[in-house]
């Protein structure tokens, strides 16, 4: 595995989506926002923020929701 | 449909929500491909999805959340081995057992138009995810 694949694996577990829905939501969230998931770097995941955000509140509750944007952006600014 | 039924309509929504998830287990319960597959936060997560995309189309709100649910869930789902005739069975039973609740708690004024919503509604989302299924399943 490479390290940009690394970086999309800790975003889905960072989702606090389930492992059912976590890796679809998450590619189809990402490609929304004009990134390839394969490649995913940090500035990408930071820039996808806002779109990810907009599909995980379909999903989860709003603690969870807090949970998982906190852990995404420490993840795209490197410090996770 | 009028602002008094959209109202009525959100109002028997947020009087069921507590009970939701009940119905959500019971339905998975009842479809023998899911029973003692998925776990609360499984059935959770996608009864929320289901939740708001309804409360998007009862509210006025379009369908982006609904287009977003189906395709992210249904594949999600296929790929986890159910097949579009399992999915059938979960979404109808769900949906039917949500119906009768959401029915019961709308005012008499509007039981009737709301019932006729709810199940143009229900039929809607039942073949989009079933067109889902079948497309997810092509390789």
């Amino acid at each position: 595995m490479n390290v940009e694949s690394e970086l999309f694996r800790r975003a889905v577990e960072a989702s606090r989506l389930t492992k059912l829905v976590a890796p679809f939501t998450m590619t189809r969230l990402l490609v929304r926002a004009g990134v390839t998931p394969a490649r995913l770097t940090r500035e990408d995941l930071a820039r996808a923020l806002p779109v990810i955000e907009d599909g995980l509140r379909v999903y989860l509750d709003n603690g969870e929701l807090a949970e998982a944007l906190s852990d995404l952006r420490a993840l795209a600014a490197g410090a996770a | 449909m009028t602002g008094e039924l959209r109202q009525a309509l959100l109002d028997a929504l947020e009087a069921t929500r507590a009970e939701q998830l009940a119905l959500a287990r019971r339905a998975v319960a009842e479809t023998p491909e899911m029973a003692g597959r998925y776990g609360e936060e499984d059935v959770r997560q996608l009864l929320n999805g289901f939740e708001t995309l309804l409360t998007e189309s009862v509210d006025g709100g379009g369908s982006e959340t609904r287009e977003f649910f189906i395709g992210t869930a249904v594949p999600a789902l296929v790929a986890d081995g159910q097949s579009p005739a399992s999915l059938v069975q979960g979404t109808v039973t769900f949906v039917t057992l949500l119906a009768t609740q959401l029915g019961e708690r709308l005012p008499p004024e509007h039981r009737d138009e709301g019932r006729v919503w709810l199940a143009g509604f229900f039929g809607g989302y039942c073949r989009d995810v079933v067109a889902a299924a079948l497309e997810a399943e092509q390789p």
